[in-house]
């Protein structure tokens, strides 16, 4: 997991398998870094797997930062696929 | 409700009920006589009643409406004339449960204004396989080619030895009386093919519904996949009808490595690609936006027609109206289901990004219908395959017929599509006889050794757990 800041946009670099652990671990650096408004994309390409806890911190973003503001970006089709079914497709931009 | 509301369903629910009491007697050869009967009648009038739905609804081709005439009659009887669906229907000593179909009951059978003589063959020949008594409710702009259709089947029902009343067919039916039959208790079942809003409406009426959901199918045109073959497979079925099937392909997807051969082929084909003034015209005259829906006038017209329409300069002998979009979505109305000669057309960087388009266009309007590829890479097809909520994932396969099924694969003939949960529907299948049976199951005894040879008491001992009482089980004595 990496996270930077360029030009008022944050950038989180996510890979691997996100279960509660990974995703406890996602959202206490992303409440070290997040301030509203403010544009925030999840880099998504190595992320295999997504378990409710990072649904959830998705979610919690996407409130903090409003709906426009907030990217999913390079989600492979199984992540897609989750994101759909878990019908949050409305609440960020997923690509 | 009124009172003449009230006594409109009542009566024909009354002559409906008689029937199914009637033909609750018949057995399995009784019931197959009838069946043949019907069937050969529908099938031999198949023409007429083509060229009658062609006329009333102006939709479509008199021609391709024989065909699904075919369909719904011959194929249809094909696949469920050795059914069995009287009486008992299986029998196993071992597990000692013994089947008996029964009639579910009266059915009422809406009928969509795009399929109106076949989906009134279909519905009448799988309600009377199951000895159900079927009440015909078309749409309002077909409902004389559907009486005319009930009115064949009733006739050769009859002189087979059916009962009396065993078909009834509406022709005038306001709003309220089509709810009140399909809330009366005398019903037993819907079979409801149509729009959103007629569906919904059956679903809420607490009668028992065989539904069906909208589509909005996305072709994936795989690099493994033989092109100009793809291609025309494509034009078979979109050009079907000129599009009215509900299974009909909606947009087309491929990878950056085969865009320019896949245009290439569609425009030696006889397709036009529209430039991005040409989209907004056309989405002018195809697409509602303040329903959020296809504008019925375009549902079934050729595309010459359309383009003429909507001011566009596409040559005289236009074929299939492609629509190169960047996404999918309200901002992007061809991104709908269009029941006509329009494409969605979608060129993406990968195998991955293709999918993900796949993927939004299947959500978009299309749960749980069908989808369709392209491909010769087997890996590619399940991984495509395992991604999508489709009841029907169809290969290297015109998707019109194949989704309806008996004509390019072995899927049960029907033109009720299920669409799964995702698509507010009970089940994924193509829907037919088998649905339209009540199973009673005798269960002899047959005593499960789980408890039969061991001390139910031990199960009050906590200090035993699964793999201990596992042990007791399969001690030797």
């Amino acid at each position: 997991m990496k996270i930077i800041e360029c030009d008022g946009k944050l950038v989180c670099t996510l890979d691997g398998h996100f279960d509660t652990l990974q995703s406890q671990k996602l959202e206490d650096e992303l409440k070290a870094h997040l301030k509203a408004p403010q544009s925030v994309v999840f880099e998504m390409q190595g992320v295999t797997y997504v378990c409710s806890a990072f649904l959830r911190v998705c979610i919690s973003v996407a409130k903090i930062v409003g709906a426009g503001q907030f990217t999913l970006l390079g989600v492979t089709p199984p992540i897609k696929r989750v994101v759909k079914m878990a019908g949050m497709s409305e609440l960020f931009v997923c690509e | 409700m009124d009172i003449k509301t009230t006594e409109f369903a009542d009566q024909i629910l009354q002559r409906a009920v008689q029937a199914g009491a009637v033909f609750a007697q018949l057995g399995q050869a009784e019931t197959d006589r009838i069946v043949e009967a019907v069937h050969k009648a529908a099938f031999n009038q198949r023409v007429r009643l083509a060229r009658m739905a062609h006329e009333e609804t102006g939709m479509g081709k008199w021609q391709d409406k024989v065909l699904k005439n075919v369909v719904a009659s011959q194929l249809v009887y094909d696949d469920i004339k050795d059914l069995k669906t009287a009486g008992v229907v299986s029998e196993d000593f071992a597990s000692g449960i013994t089947e008996i179909a029964q009639p579910v009951g009266p059915i009422l059978a809406v009928i969509p204004v795009t399929n109106p003589t076949s989906t009134v063959i279909f519905k009448v020949l799988i309600s009377l396989k199951a000895r159900n008594p079927i009440i015909v409710c078309p749409s309002g702009k077909a409902k004389r080619c559907c009486a005319e259709t009930a009115r064949i089947c009733y006739e050769a029902a009859l002189a087979a030895g059916a009962p009396e009343d065993c078909i009834q067919w509406l022709n005038d039916t306001s709003r309220e009386q089509t709810q009140a039959l399909m809330s009366h208790k005398g019903l037993a079942l819907i079979l409801a093919t149509g729009g959103t809003g007629l569906v919904k409406t059956a679903y809420s009426s607490g009668t028992p519904t065989l539904g069906v959901g909208a589509g909005n199918v996305p072709v994936f045109i795989d690099v493994s996949a033989d092109i100009p073959f793809a291609v025309s497979q494509v034009f078979i079925s979109k050009l079907f009808d000129y599009g009215t099937i509900c299974a009909s392909e909606q947009a087309i997807v491929v990878e950056a490595a085969i865009a320019a051969a896949v245009r290439s082929e569609f425009e030696r084909q006889g397709a036009y690609f529209l430039s991005p003034d040409e989209i907004v015209k056309l989405e002018a005259v195809a697409f509602d936006t303040v329903k959020g829906a296809m504008k019925p006038d375009v549902v079934g017209q050729p595309a010459s027609l359309i383009a003429q329409k909507a001011g566009i300069a596409a040559p005289a002998d236009v074929k299939i109206l492609m629509a190169p979009l960047a996404g999918v979505g309200e901002k992007y109305p061809l991104s709908s289901e269009i029941l006509a000669p329009i494409l969605a057309f979608y060129v993406e960087p990968s195998f991955t990004d293709a999918v993900n388009r796949c993927i939004d266009l299947n959500f978009y309007g299309g749960i749980g219908h069908t989808v369709s590829l392209y491909a010769n890479n087997e890996a590619r097809i399940t991984e495509f395959s395992l991604l999508m909520n489709a009841g029907r994932i169809v290969v290297n396969t015109p998707s019109s017929q194949g989704g309806v099924g008996g004509m390019y694969n072995r899927l049960s003939p029907s033109f009720t599509l299920g669409c799964g949960t995702g698509g507010k529907n009970i089940t994924t299948d193509n829907v037919t006889a088998r649905h339209l049976v009540n199973i009673q199951r005798v269960a002899r005894r047959r005593d499960n050794q789980r408890l039969a040879r061991f001390d139910a008491a031990l199960y009050l001992d906590e200090s035993l757990d699964s793999e201990a009482l596992e042990q007791i089980f399969n001690r030797n004595y």
